[in-house]
């Protein structure tokens, strides 16, 4: 018995989770034909207790549990990065002016599930658990971008999200499987450890023998990822789920579900080619993964930032500048080394700020306007002056520039790709950059330099403190980076 | 002689597959995939894993399968509906990249497999027993606990969503 | 038992490659999970077919096997989730066409 209880105990933050999400459910069942609100404020709490446990766990010691969850400070940093955008993600739906708030307690437990998803995700090294992580947050992911199916956008967002999600996890779990028959084992560091000398041969036998199954089976596996992360040539679906979906969800697609992809990579390129038992052959292989990565990096960036462009719709717009962002992330990933993945951590928490703070102001102008077209925003800045101020100071981040968090998070990431000798790729990310500030500072344009149209904006305080606070704090941890860097190198996982 | 019963059931498993892709009906489509499971399964028999030969008749021939042709009678979508597209020549002009994409990955495949095949040549005497159902439940209940677990959480996941997705909408939406 | 395992494995590369040819030729929604079905079901041959190449008399690996049983309880959920989707996509448009989706760019 007592064998249960330890490990359970490492488990609490999950359990509580799936704990949530079942009373989520039950609460909205015996609410049947009310408001939906106070699941939503179940959730917040739950939330909340969850935080508070994961607050207690930074800086202790990893334990393992059940054989394939590894407890440690690199998961925690995520979960704590997930629970924290999905109860921003859940006060957004809370302020959704266009949602019903009448029998929407699905929507609380399918967010709650995805989480569950995102947690066994970032906190394991076995594959199975990764598959099934991943497999949960696409199941919650599908449903929540098909919520307002009688609408024609948000049905054919679903339908896009689940096909290309379909061939991605097939691809994967293809991958996945060429993974084990090559090693024997579905742990990804006993595959980089074992020597090669006893059958099964293990990686580092593998690649002696030759690299072209290794390269295959890698490729394939990286295609999951890439597809979490919207990254080139797996980012089709990225432009019409984000402005299929209702607003609060294109936000825990771009936030919660991006950093989730994000994690599980670091992990699994971590675990396999910079553990501390990794074979010399497998770290050396490493190197040419991390050359594959860079060149993905490059042509994400760069399609992002031009398709962002020609965009006439806000939500469009955004979408291609988080394929862009995720270019710029994986530059850090890139560069294979223990402080590249800290810069890209670093990046995350800059992008949590500032992604957030955008979309929430999305959420407000189209919860106003009933419109996301940029056109619409003309002269907005004049009639709501406070939001549009923080949407200003979001799109200053985004862009990289000082005095935000989004500017330190670009030079950590730059720094590290130039110390990694991608002179190339960091060239290609700083024109990128400058790319950007044309359709960045274009909405800066509509929103202040325009003549307003007529009428007014009705107001809601709480959120646009809400947006207010997410406002300071990209500039503080702008001017201050350090409290998060410090947090992060705490975090991290080499 | 087991090696002539696995080639004609390989063989079966490729055309019902190719079957699948290429019918211009829907419901031959899921016959075809019928067959190549039903071959698929009598492989895994062939090979010793009994269990897995049951749950892939029971779960994909008697569950999956039944779902979508139900979704095909549901929707009344026989032959009318899929003539309007993937027509023979709508097929066509996308068959170079089709044969590109699926050569190169069949040849990739087919090379990977040359060599994961040959790690272990060794000792694979008597293996009747491999794949047997107290040997499965054993790991699959001691080791894979708490996947197991994290799998009933995806079947409650995926239960809510198709509910959700599934029922008619109760407001009127104007799109 | 004496089929080598190379020949499970490229049948496995064979109905993957098909199930990949099958999603970018078709056009019909239907078909295209069908096909995503043929993928995962290559995936389970190769993990069934290296458990079985794993393991010797005296130890048994059977990652592979169970890991199969959890592929057929995802792809029944996908199955699932993605058909009811197509269901929903029917009644807002009369059709299961992949370009009724309208491209994107």
């Amino acid at each position: 018995m007592d064998a249960y209880i330890e490990p359970l105990k490492a488990l609490a933050p999950e359990l509580l989770l799936t704990a949530a999400a079942l009373g989520a459910l039950v609460l909205d069942l015996l609410m049947r034909g009310r408001d939906s609100r106070f699941v939503g404020y179940f959730t917040l709490v739950s939330l909340a207790i969850v935080a508070i446990i994961l607050m207690n766990r930074i800086g202790d010691e990893p334990t393992a549990a059940f054989g394939m969850v590894v407890v440690d400070n690199f998961g925690t940093f995520f979960k704590l990065f997930t629970v924290a955008s999905l109860a921003v993600v859940t006060i957004f739906v809370l302020s959704d002016r266009n949602e019903s708030h009448h029998h929407i307690g699905e929507y609380y437990f399918l967010l709650l599930g995805a989480a569950i998803g995102i947690f066994f995700m970032v906190s394991t090294n076995h594959l199975l658990l990764l598959m099934l992580g991943l497999e949960l947050l696409s199941l919650a992911s599908y449903a929540l971008a098909g919520f307002h199916k009688g609408e024609r956008k948000s049905a054919e967002a679903a339908m896009k999200y689940v096909v290309f999600g379909g061939l991605s996890a097939g691809v994967m779990l293809y991958g996945i499987s060429l993974l084990y028959g090559l090693t024997g084992t579905l742990d990804l560091v006993e595959m980089a450890k074992s020597t090669g000398e006893a059958m099964p041969a293990g990686l580092a036998g593998q690649l002696t023998t030759s690299a072209v199954p290794v390269a295959l089976a890698m490729v394939l596996v990286l295609a999951g990822f890439a597809y979490k992360m919207s990254v080139v040539p797996f980012h089709f679906w990225t432009p019409d789920v984000y402005e299929g979906a209702p607003t609060p969800v294109t936000t825990f697609l771009a936030v919660a579900s991006k950093a989730a992809g994000v994690a599980a990579l670091l992990r699994f390129l971590g675990a396999l080619f910079l553990g501390p038992d990794v074979q010399s052959v497998v770290a050396e292989y490493g190197a040419s993964v991390g050359q594959l990565l860079a060149i993905l990096a490059a042509v994400t960036m760069t399609l992002g930032n031009l398709s962002a462009m020609r965009q006439t719709s806000l939500k469009r717009l955004l979408a291609y500048s988080s394929i862009a962002h995720a270019g710029y992330i994986l530059i850090g990933v890139a560069t294979m080394t223990g402080a590249g993945f800290e810069a890209a951590m670093f990046y995350m928490a800059a992008y949590y700020f500032m992604n957030l703070g955008a979309f929430g102001f999305v959420l407000y102008f189209e919860g106003t306007l009933g419109s996301d077209s940029i056109e619409a925003l003309k002269g907005y800045g004049f009639k709501a002056p406070l939001i549009s101020i923080a949407m200003v100071t979001f799109l200053v981040s985004l862009t990289g520039l000082p005095p935000t968090i989004g500017f330190y998070g670009k030079y950590l990431l730059f720094k590290e790709g130039l110390d990694a000798g991608m002179y190339w790729l960091v060239g290609v990310a700083a024109l990128n950059s400058v790319v950007s500030l044309f359709y960045y500072f274009r909405i800066a344009k509509m929103l202040f330099l325009k003549e307003p149209a007529s009428g007014s904006v009705p107001r809601q305080p709480l959120f646009a403190g809400l947006l207010a606070v997410l406002c300071v704090l990209t500039i503080y941890f702008g001017l201050l980076p350090d409290a998060i860097q410090e947090f992060v190198r705490n975090c991290l996982l080499i | 002689m087991e090696q002539l019963v696995f080639y004609s059931l390989g063989l079966g498993a490729v055309i019902g597959a190719l079957g699948v892709v290429t019918a211009k009906n829907p419901i031959l489509s899921v016959l075809s995939l019928l067959w190549t499971f039903f071959c698929l399964a009598c492989v895994y028999l062939l090979i010793g894993f009994e269990f897995l030969a049951v749950a892939q008749i029971l779960v994909y021939a008697g569950a999956i399968m039944v779902l979508f042709l139900f979704v095909i009678m549901l929707l009344n979508l026989g032959t009318s509906e899929a003539a309007d597209f993937d027509t023979a020549r709508a097929m066509g002009r996308r068959l170079p990249l089709v044969l590109l994409v699926g050569c190169t990955l069949a040849a990739l495949s087919i090379l990977a497999a040359q060599q994961v095949g040959g790690t272990s040549d060794e000792a694979r005497a008597d293996l009747r027993s491999v794949g047997s159902l107290t040997d499965l439940a054993q790991v699959m209940f001691g080791t894979y606990l708490l996947a197991f677990e994290a799998a009933s959480i995806l079947l409650l996941a995926g239960t809510v969503a198709v509910v959700m997705l599934a029922k008619r909408e109760r407001r009127k939406n104007a799109a | 038992m004496n089929i080598p395992p190379q020949q499970l494995l490229i049948l496995a590369g064979i109905l993957f490659a098909i199930g990949v040819g099958g999603f970018v030729i078709r056009r019909n929604l239907i078909v295209v999970l069908m096909s995503i079905e043929l993928m995962l079901n290559a995936a389970n041959l190769t993990f069934i077919a290296a458990s079985r190449m794993h393991s010797t008399s005296e130890v048994q690996n059977l990652d592979g096997a169970v890991f199969a049983i959890f592929v057929i309880c995802v792809a029944a959920v996908e199955a699932a989730v993605g058909l009811a989707l197509v269901i929903a996509f029917f009644r807002r448009h009369q059709s299961i066409s992949l370009d009724s989706l309208g491209a994107g760019e």
